[in-house]
């Protein structure tokens, strides 16, 4: 396959935003999303028998993560699985044939319901934060 | 519909099928980690919980389900993605992601029972 058919989906032009750039947003969230997975494996390591140590290599990595910097980066990271996990659950609908017909309407309801489940996460992390 | 949204003649029928049902896990094993992690634990999340968690064997139970749904899908999204960029060696892509998949879910198993 010649290569400018296969990056079909990263192309912009002539695509809908319902469409071939929810897609291609859907492909590299998914992306981002497998990253962090990993990342999430290489801290989780620092929890290694924890239980008879206290965990005190986590506690420290907790005091570093529980920053302004990480905070703010945390909730881009729920942007980016709120939009992936609502652009996905009209995916997998989509699939089964429903909601094909009113795409657009559909696609606008999904990104407003994770839009705001996104704000709320983010209001309760943030609040938790500066009241810690 | 326009296919330009599937995967589905990107991948295998079955593994299409098993991207969708993955994600449907996914929704219920996400939703349930964010909301122990960041509501409820948004109070006071402390390596004691953690650890008060992970012993019980239905968290245990839970965790490995996630994790072999979190692997699987994020694993088979990025097979698709490679296959889409027209690669022909499909056996070799396929074999190094499932040895990803085999260490990933030995790994996050070790961890879930060496906390």
């Amino acid at each position: 396959m010649p290569l400018k058919d296969s990056l079909y989906w990263i192309k912009l032009k002539g695509k809908h935003l319902s469409d071939g750039i929810a897609f291609l947003f859907h492909r590299l969230t998914g992306l981002v999303i497998l990253l962090y997975l990993y990342i999430h494996f290489a801290a989780l390591s620092q929890l290694i028998g924890a239980q008879s140590t206290g965990g005190s290599n986590f506690k420290n990595f907790l005091k570093t993560v529980e920053s302004p910097p990480f905070v703010a980066l945390d909730i881009l990271l729920f942007l980016v699985i709120f939009y992936h996990g609502a652009n996905g659950i009209r995916l997998v609908i989509n699939e089964f044939g429903i909601g094909t017909k009113k795409r657009q309407l559909f696609f606008w309801i999904m990104m407003a319901l994770g839009i705001i489940g996104w704000i709320l996460l983010s209001y309760v992390v943030v609040n938790a934060f500066l009241h810690s | 519909m326009t296919n330009q949204e599937s995967i589905k003649g990107s991948i295998a029928p079955i593994a299409w099928l098993l991207q969708l049902i993955t994600a449907i896990f996914m929704v219920f094993f996400l939703g349930v980690h964010l909301w122990i992690m960041h509501v409820e634990g948004s109070i006071e999340l402390t390596v004691q919980a953690i650890l008060q968690r992970i012993q019980n064997p239905w968290w245990k139970a839970f965790y490995i389900g996630f994790l072999l749904a979190v692997v699987y899908h994020g694993l088979n999204g990025l097979r698709g993605i490679i296959f889409d960029l027209g690669i022909k060696r499909k056996s070799l892509i396929n074999g190094i992601l499932w040895v990803i998949a085999i260490i990933s879910i030995i790994y996050g198993i070790y961890l879930l029972y060496s906390i």
